[in-house]
Protein backbone atom coordinates (compact mmCIF):
# COMPACT_ATOMS: atom_id res chain seq x y z
CA UNK A 1 0.00 0.00 0.00
CA UNK A 2 2.56 2.48 -0.83
CA UNK A 3 0.38 6.08 -1.55
CA UNK A 4 -1.29 5.32 2.15
CA UNK A 5 1.24 8.06 3.64
CA UNK A 6 0.29 10.43 0.75
CA UNK A 7 -3.56 9.84 1.33
CA UNK A 8 -3.78 10.49 4.89
CA UNK A 9 -1.12 14.12 4.31
CA UNK A 10 -3.59 14.75 2.20
CA UNK A 11 -6.83 14.25 4.13
CA UNK A 12 -5.24 16.15 6.73
CA UNK A 13 -4.30 19.12 4.69
CA UNK A 14 -8.07 18.83 3.08
CA UNK A 15 -9.05 19.02 7.23
CA UNK A 16 -7.55 22.35 7.55
CA UNK A 17 -9.13 24.04 5.42
CA UNK A 18 -12.33 22.72 6.79
CA UNK A 19 -11.32 23.73 9.83
CA UNK A 20 -9.28 26.64 10.01
CA UNK A 21 -8.97 28.20 12.71
CA UNK A 22 -10.32 25.31 15.15
CA UNK A 23 -7.82 23.20 16.85
CA UNK A 24 -9.95 20.83 18.46
CA UNK A 25 -12.14 19.97 15.56
CA UNK A 26 -9.12 19.54 13.43
CA UNK A 27 -7.63 16.99 15.95
CA UNK A 28 -10.90 15.67 16.44
CA UNK A 29 -11.49 15.14 12.97
CA UNK A 30 -7.92 14.15 12.48
CA UNK A 31 -8.48 10.89 14.88
CA UNK A 32 -12.00 10.04 13.23
CA UNK A 33 -9.12 9.77 9.92
CA UNK A 34 -7.05 7.72 11.54
CA UNK A 35 -9.43 5.65 12.70
CA UNK A 36 -10.77 4.98 9.14
CA UNK A 37 -7.83 4.88 7.96
CA UNK A 38 -7.31 2.20 9.81
CA UNK A 39 -10.18 0.48 8.67
CA UNK A 40 -9.33 0.53 5.29
CA UNK A 41 -6.42 -1.07 6.26
CA UNK A 42 -7.42 -3.45 8.36
CA UNK A 43 -9.70 -4.28 5.62
CA UNK A 44 -7.34 -4.98 3.84
CA UNK A 45 -5.19 -7.16 5.09
CA UNK A 46 -6.39 -11.20 4.27
CA UNK A 47 -6.77 -13.43 7.24
CA UNK A 48 -4.84 -16.97 6.30
CA UNK A 49 -6.08 -20.15 6.64
CA UNK A 50 -5.78 -23.37 4.71
CA UNK A 51 -9.01 -24.98 3.67
CA UNK A 52 -9.76 -28.94 3.34
CA UNK A 53 -10.67 -30.07 -0.62
CA UNK A 54 -13.28 -32.62 -1.47
CA UNK A 55 -12.55 -36.06 -1.41
CA UNK A 56 -10.88 -36.43 -4.69
CA UNK A 57 -8.37 -33.50 -4.23
CA UNK A 58 -6.91 -34.24 -0.95
CA UNK A 59 -4.50 -37.55 0.26
CA UNK A 60 -6.96 -39.17 2.55
CA UNK A 61 -10.81 -40.39 1.72
CA UNK A 62 -12.04 -40.28 5.29
CA UNK A 63 -10.15 -39.11 8.35
CA UNK A 64 -9.55 -42.47 9.57
CA UNK A 65 -7.81 -43.57 6.60
CA UNK A 66 -5.17 -40.17 7.32
CA UNK A 67 -1.72 -41.05 7.01
CA UNK A 68 0.29 -41.54 9.99
CA UNK A 69 4.07 -40.27 11.04
CA UNK A 70 6.61 -41.35 10.59
CA UNK A 71 5.55 -42.47 7.05
CA UNK A 72 6.37 -46.20 5.69
CA UNK A 73 7.46 -47.42 2.69
CA UNK A 74 4.05 -47.72 1.48
CA UNK A 75 2.27 -44.57 2.53
CA UNK A 76 5.46 -42.74 1.04
CA UNK A 77 4.58 -44.57 -1.96
CA UNK A 78 0.79 -43.46 -2.03
CA UNK A 79 1.60 -40.05 -1.17
CA UNK A 80 4.01 -39.51 -3.98
CA UNK A 81 1.35 -40.87 -6.27
CA UNK A 82 -1.40 -38.64 -5.24
CA UNK A 83 1.56 -35.53 -5.54
CA UNK A 84 2.41 -36.85 -8.99
CA UNK A 85 -1.25 -36.86 -9.56
CA UNK A 86 -1.19 -32.77 -9.43
CA UNK A 87 -4.00 -33.53 -6.39
CA UNK A 88 -6.46 -35.30 -7.86
CA UNK A 89 -7.32 -38.76 -6.44
CA UNK A 90 -8.95 -39.78 -10.14
CA UNK A 91 -5.85 -39.09 -12.07
CA UNK A 92 -3.43 -41.19 -8.74
CA UNK A 93 -1.24 -44.08 -10.76
CA UNK A 94 0.91 -46.86 -8.80
CA UNK A 95 4.14 -45.47 -8.05
CA UNK A 96 7.10 -47.38 -9.42
CA UNK A 97 10.44 -48.02 -7.91
CA UNK A 98 11.57 -45.78 -4.79
CA UNK A 99 9.95 -43.04 -3.16
CA UNK A 100 12.73 -41.56 -1.97
CA UNK A 101 14.78 -41.10 -4.99
CA UNK A 102 11.84 -38.88 -6.71
CA UNK A 103 14.21 -35.67 -7.37
CA UNK A 104 11.12 -33.47 -6.12
CA UNK A 105 9.54 -35.31 -3.39
CA UNK A 106 12.30 -37.58 -2.50
CA UNK A 107 14.19 -35.82 0.33
CA UNK A 108 11.18 -34.56 1.73
CA UNK A 109 9.14 -38.19 1.51
CA UNK A 110 12.47 -39.04 3.70
CA UNK A 111 12.65 -36.56 6.23
CA UNK A 112 8.77 -37.24 7.11
CA UNK A 113 9.48 -41.19 7.25
CA UNK A 114 12.33 -40.31 10.08
CA UNK A 115 10.70 -39.79 13.71
CA UNK A 116 13.26 -37.29 15.13
CA UNK A 117 12.44 -35.43 12.17
CA UNK A 118 9.21 -35.22 13.30
CA UNK A 119 9.34 -33.05 16.36
CA UNK A 120 7.80 -29.74 16.41
CA UNK A 121 7.55 -26.02 18.13
CA UNK A 122 3.81 -25.36 17.90
CA UNK A 123 3.77 -22.49 20.27
CA UNK A 124 5.44 -19.73 18.83
CA UNK A 125 4.23 -17.85 15.80
CA UNK A 126 6.61 -17.54 12.86
CA UNK A 127 7.71 -19.29 9.76
CA UNK A 128 7.19 -23.27 8.99
CA UNK A 129 10.64 -23.82 9.17
CA UNK A 130 10.93 -22.29 12.50
CA UNK A 131 8.27 -25.02 14.04
CA UNK A 132 9.53 -28.06 12.13
CA UNK A 133 13.22 -27.01 11.85
CA UNK A 134 14.43 -30.97 10.84
CA UNK A 135 11.92 -31.26 7.82
CA UNK A 136 13.01 -27.80 6.25
CA UNK A 137 16.86 -29.14 6.90
CA UNK A 138 16.30 -32.46 5.28
CA UNK A 139 13.99 -31.36 2.47
CA UNK A 140 16.97 -30.20 -0.09
CA UNK A 141 13.75 -28.80 -2.75
CA UNK A 142 13.34 -26.49 -0.16
CA UNK A 143 9.28 -26.84 -0.24
CA UNK A 144 8.31 -24.45 2.57
CA UNK A 145 11.16 -21.94 2.66
CA UNK A 146 9.88 -18.90 3.78
CA UNK A 147 6.59 -20.12 4.18
CA UNK A 148 4.15 -19.09 7.06
CA UNK A 149 2.67 -21.86 9.83
CA UNK A 150 -0.81 -21.59 9.59
CA UNK A 151 -2.91 -22.54 12.26
CA UNK A 152 -5.97 -21.30 10.91
CA UNK A 153 -7.85 -25.14 8.88
CA UNK A 154 -11.29 -25.30 7.93
CA UNK A 155 -12.52 -28.72 7.60
CA UNK A 156 -15.94 -28.90 7.18
CA UNK A 157 -16.55 -32.55 8.17
CA UNK A 158 -15.72 -31.65 11.27
CA UNK A 159 -18.15 -30.50 14.04
CA UNK A 160 -15.90 -27.51 15.20
CA UNK A 161 -11.82 -26.92 15.10
CA UNK A 162 -9.85 -29.74 15.76
CA UNK A 163 -7.39 -29.13 18.55
CA UNK A 164 -4.67 -28.82 19.10
CA UNK A 165 -4.83 -26.64 16.23
CA UNK A 166 -2.81 -28.17 13.25
CA UNK A 167 0.00 -26.45 11.55
CA UNK A 168 -0.84 -25.82 7.75
CA UNK A 169 1.78 -24.99 4.99
CA UNK A 170 1.35 -24.09 1.48
CA UNK A 171 4.26 -25.22 -0.64
CA UNK A 172 2.05 -23.35 -3.69
CA UNK A 173 0.26 -26.42 -4.57
CA UNK A 174 -0.65 -28.05 -1.98
CA UNK A 175 -1.60 -27.31 1.74
CA UNK A 176 0.35 -29.76 3.91
CA UNK A 177 -1.41 -29.81 7.51
CA UNK A 178 0.26 -31.57 10.24
CA UNK A 179 -1.54 -33.04 13.09
CA UNK A 180 0.44 -33.14 16.57
CA UNK A 181 -0.14 -33.91 20.10
CA UNK A 182 2.03 -32.51 23.10
CA UNK A 183 3.58 -35.87 24.65
CA UNK A 184 5.75 -35.35 27.65
CA UNK A 185 6.32 -31.87 27.36
CA UNK A 186 7.43 -32.26 23.50
CA UNK A 187 5.04 -31.90 20.37
CA UNK A 188 5.34 -34.41 17.74
CA UNK A 189 4.04 -34.58 14.07
CA UNK A 190 1.72 -37.69 14.37
CA UNK A 191 -0.69 -37.30 11.21
CA UNK A 192 -0.56 -35.50 7.58
CA UNK A 193 -3.41 -34.59 5.26
CA UNK A 194 -2.10 -32.83 1.84
CA UNK A 195 -4.70 -31.45 -0.13
CA UNK A 196 -4.40 -29.45 -3.64
CA UNK A 197 -4.92 -25.80 -3.82
CA UNK A 198 -7.48 -24.29 -6.05
CA UNK A 199 -6.00 -21.00 -7.09
CA UNK A 200 -9.11 -18.87 -8.16
CA UNK A 201 -10.04 -16.01 -6.77
CA UNK A 202 -12.89 -16.32 -4.01
CA UNK A 203 -15.37 -13.39 -4.75
CA UNK A 204 -15.54 -10.94 -2.03
CA UNK A 205 -18.47 -11.81 0.08
CA UNK B 1 -30.61 -31.41 46.26
CA UNK B 2 -30.96 -28.12 44.43
CA UNK B 3 -28.77 -27.76 41.23
CA UNK B 4 -26.59 -25.00 43.18
CA UNK B 5 -25.73 -27.45 46.31
CA UNK B 6 -25.02 -30.03 43.70
CA UNK B 7 -22.61 -27.88 41.86
CA UNK B 8 -21.16 -26.73 44.71
CA UNK B 9 -20.41 -30.48 46.10
CA UNK B 10 -18.86 -30.55 42.67
CA UNK B 11 -16.25 -27.52 43.45
CA UNK B 12 -15.02 -29.39 46.73
CA UNK B 13 -14.50 -32.44 44.68
CA UNK B 14 -11.53 -30.31 42.84
CA UNK B 15 -8.10 -31.60 42.90
CA UNK B 16 -9.36 -34.17 44.45
CA UNK B 17 -10.61 -32.43 47.60
CA UNK B 18 -7.54 -30.62 48.24
CA UNK B 19 -9.17 -27.18 47.45
CA UNK B 20 -10.57 -24.17 49.72
CA UNK B 21 -14.31 -23.30 48.46
CA UNK B 22 -15.05 -19.84 50.28
CA UNK B 23 -18.25 -17.87 49.34
CA UNK B 24 -17.74 -14.24 48.04
CA UNK B 25 -21.36 -13.34 47.48
CA UNK B 26 -24.33 -14.53 47.26
CA UNK B 27 -28.33 -13.21 46.45
CA UNK B 28 -31.29 -14.90 46.30
CA UNK B 29 -33.89 -13.32 44.06
CA UNK B 30 -37.18 -14.74 42.52
CA UNK B 31 -36.62 -12.23 39.55
CA UNK B 32 -33.05 -13.88 39.10
CA UNK B 33 -35.21 -16.92 37.57
CA UNK B 34 -33.87 -20.00 35.72
CA UNK B 35 -35.69 -22.71 38.37
CA UNK B 36 -34.44 -25.63 37.05
CA UNK B 37 -31.02 -24.32 35.03
CA UNK B 38 -27.64 -23.73 36.28
CA UNK B 39 -25.67 -20.81 34.22
CA UNK B 40 -21.79 -21.52 35.49
CA UNK B 41 -19.20 -18.23 34.51
CA UNK B 42 -15.46 -19.06 33.83
CA UNK B 43 -14.32 -15.12 34.02
CA UNK B 44 -10.74 -13.58 32.49
CA UNK B 45 -7.57 -16.25 32.42
CA UNK B 46 -5.61 -14.38 30.20
CA UNK B 47 -3.40 -16.86 29.15
CA UNK B 48 0.03 -16.28 26.99
CA UNK B 49 2.65 -18.59 25.39
CA UNK B 50 4.88 -19.70 28.37
CA UNK B 51 7.74 -18.20 26.39
CA UNK B 52 5.48 -14.91 26.75
CA UNK B 53 4.50 -15.34 30.42
CA UNK B 54 7.96 -15.44 31.96
CA UNK B 55 8.36 -11.51 30.57
CA UNK B 56 5.63 -10.69 32.92
CA UNK B 57 5.53 -10.81 37.09
CA UNK B 58 1.87 -12.08 37.00
CA UNK B 59 0.32 -14.72 34.98
CA UNK B 60 -2.74 -17.26 34.89
CA UNK B 61 -3.34 -18.39 38.71
CA UNK B 62 -3.93 -21.72 39.42
CA UNK B 63 -3.59 -23.52 35.74
CA UNK B 64 -3.94 -26.49 37.00
CA UNK B 65 -6.42 -26.73 39.50
CA UNK B 66 -8.76 -24.46 36.31
CA UNK B 67 -8.30 -27.87 34.56
CA UNK B 68 -9.40 -30.22 37.01
CA UNK B 69 -12.58 -28.08 37.39
CA UNK B 70 -13.16 -27.55 33.81
CA UNK B 71 -13.28 -31.77 33.90
CA UNK B 72 -15.13 -31.56 36.78
CA UNK B 73 -17.53 -29.49 35.16
CA UNK B 74 -18.13 -31.80 32.55
CA UNK B 75 -19.09 -34.74 34.38
CA UNK B 76 -21.50 -32.47 36.60
CA UNK B 77 -22.71 -31.38 33.25
CA UNK B 78 -23.26 -35.07 32.18
CA UNK B 79 -24.77 -36.58 35.73
CA UNK B 80 -27.24 -32.85 35.46
CA UNK B 81 -28.45 -33.38 32.28
CA UNK B 82 -27.29 -31.16 29.48
CA UNK B 83 -30.35 -29.61 28.94
CA UNK B 84 -30.03 -27.99 32.44
CA UNK B 85 -26.50 -26.59 32.91
CA UNK B 86 -24.83 -24.07 30.60
CA UNK B 87 -21.26 -23.00 30.65
CA UNK B 88 -19.32 -20.18 29.47
CA UNK B 89 -16.27 -18.54 29.47
CA UNK B 90 -16.59 -14.46 29.90
CA UNK B 91 -13.83 -13.41 27.74
CA UNK B 92 -10.51 -12.46 27.95
CA UNK B 93 -9.51 -16.43 27.49
CA UNK B 94 -6.50 -15.56 25.77
CA UNK B 95 -4.39 -11.96 26.12
CA UNK B 96 -3.39 -11.34 22.38
CA UNK B 97 -3.13 -7.52 23.98
CA UNK B 98 0.18 -8.88 26.06
CA UNK B 99 1.25 -11.37 23.88
CA UNK B 100 2.10 -9.08 20.91
CA UNK B 101 2.53 -5.40 20.32
CA UNK B 102 0.41 -5.34 16.66
CA UNK B 103 -2.29 -7.92 15.28
CA UNK B 104 -0.77 -9.49 12.33
CA UNK B 105 -3.97 -10.91 10.68
CA UNK B 106 -1.29 -13.82 8.88
CA UNK B 107 -0.97 -15.18 12.14
CA UNK B 108 -3.71 -16.58 14.37
CA UNK B 109 -1.69 -15.92 17.85
CA UNK B 110 -4.40 -17.35 19.67
CA UNK B 111 -3.94 -20.08 18.28
CA UNK B 112 -0.33 -20.07 19.26
CA UNK B 113 -1.30 -19.67 22.82
CA UNK B 114 -3.85 -22.12 22.87
CA UNK B 115 -1.40 -24.64 21.73
CA UNK B 116 0.64 -23.57 24.43
CA UNK B 117 -1.48 -25.05 27.35
CA UNK B 118 -3.19 -28.07 25.45
CA UNK B 119 -4.61 -29.65 28.66
CA UNK B 120 -6.44 -26.77 29.79
CA UNK B 121 -7.59 -25.62 26.36
CA UNK B 122 -8.69 -29.54 25.75
CA UNK B 123 -11.21 -29.35 28.36
CA UNK B 124 -12.77 -26.12 27.56
CA UNK B 125 -13.38 -27.27 24.00
CA UNK B 126 -14.45 -30.41 24.56
CA UNK B 127 -17.77 -30.72 22.93
CA UNK B 128 -19.74 -32.52 25.65
CA UNK B 129 -18.65 -29.74 28.17
CA UNK B 130 -20.49 -27.30 25.47
CA UNK B 131 -19.26 -24.24 26.58
CA UNK B 132 -19.90 -21.06 25.08
CA UNK B 133 -16.87 -18.47 24.21
CA UNK B 134 -17.22 -14.78 24.63
CA UNK B 135 -15.23 -12.19 23.08
CA UNK B 136 -13.11 -9.92 25.46
CA UNK B 137 -11.19 -6.89 24.77
CA UNK B 138 -7.97 -8.62 25.06
CA UNK B 139 -9.04 -11.77 22.57
CA UNK B 140 -11.63 -9.31 20.64
CA UNK B 141 -9.77 -10.18 17.34
CA UNK B 142 -10.17 -13.64 17.21
CA UNK B 143 -13.40 -12.88 16.01
CA UNK B 144 -11.23 -13.22 12.17
CA UNK B 145 -9.93 -15.86 12.57
CA UNK B 146 -11.88 -19.16 11.59
CA UNK B 147 -10.50 -21.29 14.58
CA UNK B 148 -12.62 -18.87 16.63
CA UNK B 149 -15.30 -18.04 14.48
CA UNK B 150 -18.25 -19.27 16.94
CA UNK B 151 -17.27 -16.82 19.48
CA UNK B 152 -19.85 -14.09 19.99
CA UNK B 153 -19.81 -10.79 21.78
CA UNK B 154 -22.64 -11.68 24.42
CA UNK B 155 -25.00 -14.55 24.84
CA UNK B 156 -28.67 -14.43 26.21
CA UNK B 157 -29.52 -17.06 29.06
CA UNK B 158 -32.65 -18.62 28.19
CA UNK B 159 -35.04 -20.08 31.23
CA UNK B 160 -37.07 -22.97 29.85
CA UNK B 161 -39.88 -21.19 29.39
CA UNK B 162 -38.17 -19.88 26.92
CA UNK B 163 -37.97 -16.23 28.63
CA UNK B 164 -34.64 -13.80 28.68
CA UNK B 165 -34.01 -13.05 32.31
CA UNK B 166 -29.72 -12.40 31.54
CA UNK B 167 -27.03 -11.35 29.47
CA UNK B 168 -23.55 -12.58 29.80
CA UNK B 169 -21.06 -10.17 28.48
CA UNK B 170 -17.26 -9.25 28.95
CA UNK B 171 -17.86 -6.16 30.46
CA UNK B 172 -15.37 -3.80 28.05
CA UNK B 173 -18.07 -1.94 26.41
CA UNK B 174 -18.60 -0.36 29.12
CA UNK B 175 -15.40 1.03 28.43
CA UNK B 176 -15.46 1.35 25.01
CA UNK B 177 -18.47 3.94 25.22
CA UNK B 178 -16.62 6.03 27.63
CA UNK B 179 -13.11 6.26 24.63
CA UNK B 180 -15.93 6.78 21.91
CA UNK B 181 -17.25 9.88 23.39
CA UNK B 182 -13.49 11.22 24.15
CA UNK B 183 -12.48 10.84 20.56
CA UNK B 184 -15.64 11.12 18.59
CA UNK B 185 -16.88 14.65 16.79
CA UNK B 186 -20.14 15.39 18.54
CA UNK B 187 -22.60 14.52 15.30
CA UNK B 188 -21.79 11.15 15.23
CA UNK B 189 -21.30 9.98 18.55
CA UNK B 190 -24.80 8.79 18.93
CA UNK B 191 -24.97 6.67 15.65
CA UNK B 192 -21.09 5.63 16.98
CA UNK B 193 -22.23 4.71 20.09
CA UNK B 194 -24.74 2.81 19.31
CA UNK B 195 -22.24 0.39 17.41
CA UNK B 196 -20.39 -0.08 20.25
CA UNK B 197 -22.96 -0.98 22.13
CA UNK B 198 -23.29 -5.13 22.04
CA UNK B 199 -27.22 -5.24 20.78
CA UNK B 200 -26.75 -7.60 18.46
CA UNK B 201 -28.95 -10.22 19.13
CA UNK B 202 -26.71 -13.26 18.08
CA UNK B 203 -23.62 -14.01 16.49
CA UNK B 204 -20.96 -11.19 15.62
CA UNK B 205 -22.21 -9.02 12.60
CA UNK B 206 -20.42 -5.73 13.12
CA UNK B 207 -18.00 -7.19 15.32
CA UNK B 208 -14.72 -6.15 12.94
CA UNK B 209 -15.91 -2.29 12.87
CA UNK B 210 -14.88 -2.26 16.27
CA UNK B 211 -11.22 -3.79 15.98
CA UNK B 212 -10.47 -0.26 15.92
CA UNK B 213 -11.89 0.99 18.70
CA UNK B 214 -10.82 -1.59 20.86
CA UNK B 215 -6.90 -0.97 19.45
CA UNK B 216 -7.49 2.78 20.97
CA UNK B 217 -8.32 1.57 24.35
CA UNK B 218 -5.83 -1.35 24.24
CA UNK B 219 -3.21 1.90 23.15
CA UNK B 220 -4.57 3.41 26.42
CA UNK B 221 -3.81 0.53 28.46
CA UNK B 222 -0.43 -0.75 26.97
CA UNK B 223 1.89 1.09 29.21
CA UNK B 224 1.28 -0.55 32.46
CA UNK B 225 0.77 -3.81 31.23
CA UNK B 226 4.40 -4.90 32.44
CA UNK B 227 2.89 -4.64 35.82
CA UNK B 228 -0.71 -5.45 35.82
CA UNK B 229 -4.03 -5.43 33.62
CA UNK B 230 -6.68 -3.86 35.77
CA UNK B 231 -5.87 -0.99 38.80
CA UNK B 232 -2.16 -1.76 40.53
CA UNK B 233 -4.10 -2.88 43.82
CA UNK B 234 -5.23 -5.95 44.73
CA UNK B 235 -9.10 -6.23 43.67
CA UNK B 236 -11.34 -5.61 47.26
CA UNK B 237 -14.11 -8.16 47.84
CA UNK B 238 -15.53 -7.91 51.14
CA UNK B 239 -15.29 -10.24 53.61
CA UNK B 240 -15.86 -13.82 52.33
CA UNK B 241 -16.51 -16.86 54.24
CA UNK B 242 -16.44 -20.86 53.87
CA UNK B 243 -18.73 -22.26 51.20
CA UNK B 244 -19.13 -25.39 53.46
CA UNK B 245 -21.13 -23.78 55.72
CA UNK B 246 -24.82 -22.73 55.42
CA UNK B 247 -25.29 -20.52 51.79
CA UNK B 248 -26.99 -17.13 53.35
CA UNK B 249 -29.80 -15.69 50.97
CA UNK B 250 -27.85 -12.57 50.84
CA UNK B 251 -24.04 -12.43 51.45
CA UNK B 252 -21.81 -9.43 50.94
CA UNK B 253 -24.23 -8.03 48.35
CA UNK B 254 -23.71 -4.23 47.11
CA UNK B 255 -26.08 -1.92 47.06
CA UNK B 256 -26.65 1.79 47.17
CA UNK B 257 -23.45 3.44 46.62
CA UNK B 258 -21.54 0.24 47.54
CA UNK B 259 -20.07 -1.23 50.43
CA UNK B 260 -16.32 -1.95 49.18
CA UNK B 261 -14.38 0.14 46.83
CA UNK B 262 -15.66 0.33 42.98
CA UNK B 263 -18.44 -2.12 44.53
CA UNK B 264 -21.25 -0.57 42.06
CA UNK B 265 -18.89 0.05 39.08
CA UNK B 266 -21.11 -0.72 35.89
CA UNK B 267 -24.04 -0.96 37.63
CA UNK B 268 -25.79 1.83 36.48
CA UNK B 269 -24.27 1.70 32.58
CA UNK B 270 -25.51 -2.27 32.49
CA UNK B 271 -28.73 -1.14 33.49
CA UNK B 272 -29.02 1.33 30.87
CA UNK B 273 -27.85 -1.29 28.23
CA UNK B 274 -30.58 -3.59 29.19
CA UNK B 275 -33.44 -1.45 29.03
CA UNK B 276 -31.98 -0.65 25.75
CA UNK B 277 -31.68 -4.16 24.72
CA UNK B 278 -35.36 -4.62 26.37
CA UNK B 279 -37.02 -2.33 24.18
CA UNK B 280 -35.01 -3.07 21.03
CA UNK B 281 -35.52 -6.79 21.32
CA UNK B 282 -38.84 -7.08 23.44
CA UNK B 283 -36.98 -8.91 26.48
CA UNK B 284 -37.25 -8.19 30.28
CA UNK B 285 -33.42 -8.72 31.50
CA UNK B 286 -32.98 -8.24 34.86
CA UNK B 287 -29.17 -9.82 35.59
CA UNK B 288 -26.26 -8.92 33.34
CA UNK B 289 -23.26 -11.21 34.51
CA UNK B 290 -19.70 -9.81 33.37
CA UNK B 291 -16.20 -10.77 34.21
CA UNK B 292 -13.28 -7.75 32.92
CA UNK B 293 -12.92 -5.27 36.15
CA UNK B 294 -11.10 -8.71 38.27
CA UNK B 295 -13.43 -7.72 40.86
CA UNK B 296 -15.80 -10.64 41.95
CA UNK B 297 -19.05 -8.62 43.21
CA UNK B 298 -22.47 -8.90 42.96
CA UNK B 299 -24.10 -5.43 43.28
CA UNK B 300 -27.80 -4.74 43.13
CA UNK B 301 -29.27 -1.64 42.07
CA UNK B 302 -32.76 -2.44 42.55
CA UNK B 303 -34.52 -4.47 44.34
CA UNK B 304 -38.59 -4.33 43.69
CA UNK B 305 -40.16 -6.82 41.72
CA UNK B 306 -40.84 -4.40 38.78
CA UNK B 307 -37.51 -3.00 38.31
CA UNK B 308 -34.94 -5.55 39.71
CA UNK B 309 -31.59 -4.89 38.21
CA UNK B 310 -28.64 -6.26 39.26
CA UNK B 311 -24.86 -7.47 37.74
CA UNK B 312 -22.78 -10.37 38.79
CA UNK B 313 -19.39 -9.68 37.84
CA UNK B 314 -17.89 -13.05 38.45
CA UNK B 315 -14.16 -12.17 38.90
CA UNK B 316 -10.73 -13.57 37.11
CA UNK B 317 -8.01 -16.37 37.60
CA UNK B 318 -5.42 -13.65 37.12
CA UNK B 319 -4.07 -11.10 39.56
CA UNK B 320 -5.02 -10.48 43.07
CA UNK B 321 -7.84 -10.01 45.93
CA UNK B 322 -8.25 -8.97 49.41
CA UNK B 323 -10.27 -9.18 52.16
CA UNK B 324 -10.41 -7.17 55.54
CA UNK B 325 -9.49 -10.92 57.39
CA UNK B 326 -5.94 -11.55 55.28
CA UNK B 327 -3.21 -9.52 55.62
CA UNK B 328 -1.57 -10.96 52.19
CA UNK B 329 -3.25 -10.17 49.20
CA UNK B 330 -4.46 -13.96 47.46
CA UNK B 331 -5.01 -15.08 44.24
CA UNK B 332 -7.95 -14.50 42.48
CA UNK B 333 -9.82 -17.78 41.14
CA UNK B 334 -13.10 -17.35 41.16
CA UNK B 335 -16.33 -19.04 39.79
CA UNK B 336 -19.53 -17.38 38.94
CA UNK B 337 -23.58 -19.59 38.83
CA UNK B 338 -26.80 -18.07 38.54
CA UNK B 339 -29.64 -20.47 38.45
CA UNK B 340 -32.64 -21.67 40.69
CA UNK B 341 -33.64 -17.92 41.79
CA UNK B 342 -30.10 -17.66 42.98
CA UNK B 343 -26.31 -16.04 42.29
CA UNK B 344 -23.44 -16.82 43.48
CA UNK B 345 -19.84 -16.19 43.61
CA UNK B 346 -17.14 -18.86 44.63
CA UNK B 347 -13.21 -18.24 45.04
CA UNK B 348 -11.36 -21.18 44.85
CA UNK B 349 -8.08 -21.99 46.48
CA UNK B 350 -5.53 -25.07 46.68
CA UNK B 351 -4.38 -25.69 50.23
Amino acid sequence: MPDTANIVVSIHDSARHLFPNTTKHRKRLGSLILALVAIMLLSGCAVKFAIVRERDFRSEETKESRIKLPLDGNSAKELLAFLKADGVRTNMQATMGDPYGDPVYGSLLHALSDSPNLGARTQKPGKFCQVAVQICVQDRSRHFQGKSAVLDVVDAREAKAVFPFPVAVSDGKFWWIFYHKNEKGTDQFQALLVTKIHTGKVANP
Amino acid sequence: MSLQDQFLQTLFSVSKGGVDVRLVASLQHDCIGFPDRLHVFVPDIHLLTRERRAAFSYGTNYEGLLTDLVLKLKQFKSAAGASKVNVYQLGDLLDLWRQAPQLNPEQDVGAWIANDHQELIGALFDGDLGMRFILGNHDFNLCRFPNFDAWTACAYLQDSAGNTPAIALHGHQFDWEQVALEILPEPLKDALVFLFAPIWPEGKRKLGELIPLNEKVEAQMAPHFSKYIQPPQPAPLGSTRPASESIPSRFNVQTGTGQIPNGMRYAVAAKELCQSLDQQWNKKLNLAVIGHTHQARIALLDDSKENFFAIVDCGAWIEQYSTPEIEEPLLNAQIGVVGCNEARIYQLQTR
